[in-house]
């Protein structure tokens, strides 16, 4: 079993500067807290959590597109922690990035064509012949038409701009992608199109992917693992059957419960257990940051953070020291089916 | 399973009462931009010190002797005035003299001291500045609002072309122009005072206003043109905006959707940039004052660089750098109180 | 059907530098005090402009407007600006989807709740801001009192949200229109949310029109259900019709495509193939045929009549209704466990 992407103590402060003569004021942004994961060869790993829990900033250090305040990320038994740019080159050819927003993420100003064979210029892949057939190629993968090489992101829709950055994606045949909100953006009739691509380039092409979401739906569906993030936390990391029949963590079994299901049997029976907002990241609650807004919290928890380990079964991981039995769980998410 | 009503508010942050606006941070930064402030006055006289003497338009010490300059005259003002002194030497005095003495020296010309002709002029410019802001406000607000509203009419096209005009046109041009037409003297149509009219507030306010009036409409054009263009873009815009949409859908008459909500939205931006551009008028309108021939700062200056007059020169620089550095710490100040998203 | 609200065939288009856009093409619906008629729609199926033009929002230059919409017997399309005026925001109500670009960033939260009241009524100044904080605390937001001399940036999404739904109730009026509420926020918060405009429907007895892309919210709080495409309603009915015996290959097909937390995981899901139309050259016929896999030869000429099923339900379909349901008996997805 073959980690292709490990990621050990990841942690990032971004300071939040309020503009002072001598830093008296400056706040920090736990943005993302002493993360640790790994991503297997082939598999698909899916990062879910809410506003401010650090899924898409895991998404940027992980690309290196910023730098870890301190941690370590190893991406094919390489340390690509602190690379420089020119050392990242190199990486950078098998590690590849789809965005979210279709519209912003493709330069409006240049032809798709050229858009999707950048990556193959920049690594110097091939002679300009080969390059663009290549991109012919994958263009028709990713179901375009290749005749649509010189139009521009404008000419179409979001559902297509979106295999574009797809394209561009896997172009240089990538090993490892990070997915950061790759349908949020798009109508519900075209996200199940994209998805299914994505699910097809990952087999055809044995693609490692992390996804990164909010919708707990969509995760479920594609990935083989799924960790879910609070605060700049994981608090909870399992297979998709176990996490979503019988969640452990307190948070998982509420965000589960939060999550409206299309049919009436749902309906009826729907809890809401979480009330008020998440805290703010620059003042995150002491040890276990779930504590403030747990059902189950006690004194310990907001005295001793609660290590991300074992609970119940070897691959089910999750940071909390009185994690939900059975029946909680059964009572938070019975529309889940296992 | 019990709930937990843990509620939190995001930012929980300081009171907001207007004492509060000038809370530590805000004072914190209005230090820091002062302290900022200083040191650009530094750089800008040493720049000016540094310019003329790389580009002298002429030697102050042979202007100053006249006619009958002997060498050995024009070399004993040379020794009087300093100048022969070497350069850095020559700044180090002046800044001496500035910093602890409030002193800006004395005028090649006529030996008066710097700091009582620019103060003895400041009025003029002054009165100049305050009319041209009102005039060019009060048609270019209106003038920008009214085309926002009805964007690609007949009155929209018109307001822009002659919006057009006005920035494109010279400001001399324009005010000799004013003069041929409308000068009281020698134009057309006997409406204002001509040039050299002007007359202090003090002396005669009657007066003061009739020769102001053309002066004020002139170097008003440009700025009328420019606020109506940048008023009608922000207002445009703002009037494309989500919260618009939700005033109307509030019930709100259109007036107050136009005028609470999107002019609000809309002045924001133009209030600041009104406040930049006060700062350099005050430093001067050089060509209005010299057209009209108004005993301002900024003819000052035009006939100090004309004759030389390093001292002269280096006040009016500096006090146009007051001026400047000053009104940006207000405009930003102001912004904070304007949109309370901004903070420091 | 008559109700609170009607709309009977109405139909918005704009002139635009591409020719005319028919954004709603013939919509007829209606939803009665205290029900909440739940609006399903992708982007440019006509579910917002609907909306809009229910308050008279798109009255402008550009926009051709026909049709009734009949509130408490009165046609608003034919009311004067200011009769019309007078009835939005105060008894019919709108908020949108993005709280923190609805709400004005210049001003404070309390400031925009009390001109809210004060557009409709005659009071003072404090009494509308005891009202705003009243409104606030029924919306359930923290620490009303403080958070009334705030301003929008400064909450959180859930915030904003609750100060918009406040803003929208506190003269409380007899239509709420939310245009995707909740599309923006958190799940956790849009469960609190949902469940906020419900109590405060049952509480007043408001009738609420839900307009959303999402089935499962639509599920969670609609009594009766329409689902629009390319400006038409192609199919309508009671929630429990529409998610258990729709009879429009349109729904079939979102039913089929969004990935659901109640069945197994599936290997694919089911796309509906093709793109969303153009509403300047909308196709012949059943808008929805290029996209239908059970088009006829006739869908590409007739257009077809919402036309009642059952009992409530309202379909716009060529296909034989014996064959409607076969086909769904083989589509629906499996039953949930629990159920």
């Amino acid at each position: 079993m073959n980690e292709l992407l490990v990621v050990r103590d990841l942690v990032k402060h971004f300071v939040v500067n309020r503009g002072v003569l001598l830093g008296g004021n400056s706040a920090l942004v736990h943005a993302v807290d002493n993360v640790s994961f790994e991503v297997r060869q082939g598999e698909t790993l899916g990062l879910v959590g809410e506003t401010g829990c650090g899924k898409t900033t895991t998404a940027r250090l992980i690309t290196r597109l910023i730098e870890p305040t301190s941690g370590q990320i190893v991406y094919d038994g390489v340390d690509i922690t602190h690379r420089s740019r020119r050392q990242l080159r190199s990486v950078r050819r098998e590690l590849q990035m789809i965005f979210q927003d279709p519209y912003s993420s493709l330069n409006p100003r240049r032809p798709v064509g050229a858009i999707i064979s950048e990556p193959l210029r920049i690594h110097r892949i091939g002679t300009k012949d080969e390059r663009r057939r290549r991109v012919a190629e994958v263009m028709e993968r990713v179901g375009l038409n290749p005749e649509h090489y010189n139009r521009y992101p404008h000419e179409f829709s979001g559902g297509q701009r979106q295999r574009v950055g797809i394209a561009r994606a896997i172009v240089t045949s990538p090993k490892l992608i990070v997915a950061d909100e790759p349908v949020s953006a798009l109508d519900v009739s075209i996200r199940a199109q994209v998805l299914n691509l994505l699910q097809d380039l990952r087999e055809d092409l044995g693609l490692t992917l992390v996804f990164i979401s909010h919708d707990l739906s969509v995760v479920r569906h594609l990935c083989d693992r799924v960790a879910v993030m609070y605060l700049g936390k994981i608090v909870e990391l399992a297979d998709p059957d176990r996490l979503y029949g019988e969640p452990k963590h307190p948070y998982t079994g509420a965000l589960l419960s939060a999550v409206p299901v299309p049919s009436m049997a749902a309906r009826n029976t729907h809890r809401l257990v979480l009330q008020g907002d998440v805290p703010s990241p620059t003042n995150p609650p002491s040890a276990c940051r779930f504590h403030t807004r747990c059902p189950k919290a006690q004194q310990l928890c907001s005295e001793v953070e609660p290590p991300l380990e074992p609970k119940g079964s070897a691959e089910q991981l999750a940071a909390c020291h009185f994690p939900l039995t059975r029946s909680e769980a059964e009572e938070l998410a019975p529309a889940s089916a296992a | 399973m019990a709930i937990a009503p843990s509620i939190e508010l995001e930012r929980p942050g300081p009171p907001r009462a207007l004492r509060s606006a000038l809370t530590s941070s805000m004072a914190r930064y209005i230090v820091r931009r002062l302290a900022w402030a200083v040191v650009m006055l530094v750089v800008v006289s040493a720049l000016t010190f540094l310019i003329f003497y790389t580009f002298p338009s002429a030697d102050p010490a042979a202007l100053r002797a006249g006619r009958q300059a002997t060498p050995q005259l024009i070399a004993q003002i040379r020794h009087a005035l300093g100048l022969d002194k070497p350069v850095y030497e020559q700044f180090l005095i002046y800044m001496k003299n500035l910093g602890l003495h409030f002193d800006l020296g004395y005028s090649y010309q006529n030996n008066i001291p710097v700091r009582q002709e620019i103060f003895s002029r400041l009025p003029a410019t002054l009165s100049l500045t305050a009319g041209a802001v009102v005039v060019w406000m009060l048609i270019g607000i209106p003038v920008g609002v009214l085309s926002a509203i009805r964007p690609r009419s007949i009155g929209d096209r018109i307001a822009m072309g002659g919006a057009l005009v006005g920035i494109s046109a010279p400001v001399y041009w324009l005010g000799l122009v004013g003069l041929f037409l409308f000068a009281s003297d020698i134009g057309k149509v006997h409406l204002f005072g001509g040039a050299g009219s002007y007359v202090p507030l003090t002396q005669d306010p009657g007066a003061w206003f009739r020769s102001l009036l053309l002066p004020w409409f002139v170097l008003a054009a440009a700025f009328a043109a420019f606020y109506a263009r940048m008023v009608r873009g922000n207002l445009i815009d703002v009037m494309g905006e989500d919260y618009i949409r939700t005033a109307r859908a509030k019930g709100l008459s259109e007036r107050r959707v136009i005028f609470r909500h999107g002019l609000r939205a809309a002045l924001t931006p133009v209030v600041t940039i009104a406040g930049l551009d006060i700062g350099i008028l005050l430093g001067g309108a050089v060509l209005t004052e010299t057209v009209f021939n108004i005993p301002g700062v900024g003819r000052f200056a035009y006939d100090s660089i004309v004759n030389s007059d390093l001292p002269a020169i280096q006040g009016t620089v500096l006090f146009g750098a007051v001026f400047i550095i000053v009104a940006n710490l207000i405009v930003d100040i102001l912004y904070a109180f304007l949109d309370p998203r901004v903070r420091y | 059907m008559a109700g609170l609200l009607e709309i009977r065939d109405l139909r918005v288009s704009f002139q635009t530098g591409d020719g005319i856009v028919h954004a709603v093409d013939g919509v007829s619906t209606s939803v009665e005090r205290g029900k909440t008629l739940g609006v399903v729609g992708e982007s440019g199926s006509g579910k917002s402009v609907t909306a809009l033009s229910v308050i008279g929002l798109t009255r402008l230059p550009n926009a051709v407007v026909s049709g009734q919409v009949l509130f408490d017997g009165v046609d608003l399309l034919q009311l004067s600006s200011d009769r019309l005026r007078s009835i939005r925001g105060r008894r019919i109500a709108m908020i949108f989807q993005d709280p923190l670009s609805s709400l004005h960033p210049l001003y404070r939260v309390g400031w925009q709740i009390e001109e809210a009241i004060m557009a409709h009524e005659w009071v003072s100044r404090r009494n509308a801001r005891r009202r705003a904080i009243d409104a606030m605390r029924a919306v359930e937001m923290p620490n009303p009192a403080e958070v009334v001399d705030r301003y929008p940036h400064e909450l959180s999404g859930g915030m904003r949200q609750r100060a918009m739904i406040a803003m929208a109730l506190v003269l409380n009026p007899d239509v709420l229109i939310a245009d995707e509420p909740t599309t923006a926020l958190d799940v956790t918060v849009q469960a609190q949310i949902l469940e906020l405009i419900r109590g405060l429907q049952r509480d007043f007895d408001t009738a609420v029109v839900l307009i959303t892309h999402d089935f499962g919210v639509i599920a969670e709080i609609a009594d009766d259900v329409a689902v629009m495409y390319a400006g038409r309603i192609v199919e309508q009915g009671p929630i429990g019709t529409i998610l258990e015996a729709p009879e429009h290959p349109y729904t079939w097909g979102l039913l089929q495509s969004i990935p659901r937390l109640d069945t197994p995981r599936h290997e694919r899901l089911q796309p509906i193939k093709g793109m969303p139309p153009s509403l300047v050259h909308p196709p012949t016929g059943c808008h929805f045929h290029p996209r239908c896999p059970y088009a006829m030869p006739m869908c590409r000429t007739m257009d077809p009549e919402l036309l009642e099923s059952n009992q409530g339900h309202f379909v716009a379909c060529h296909l034989p209704v014996a064959e409607k349901r076969r086909i769904w008996r083989e589509l629906r997805p499996e039953p949930a466990e629990a159920a």
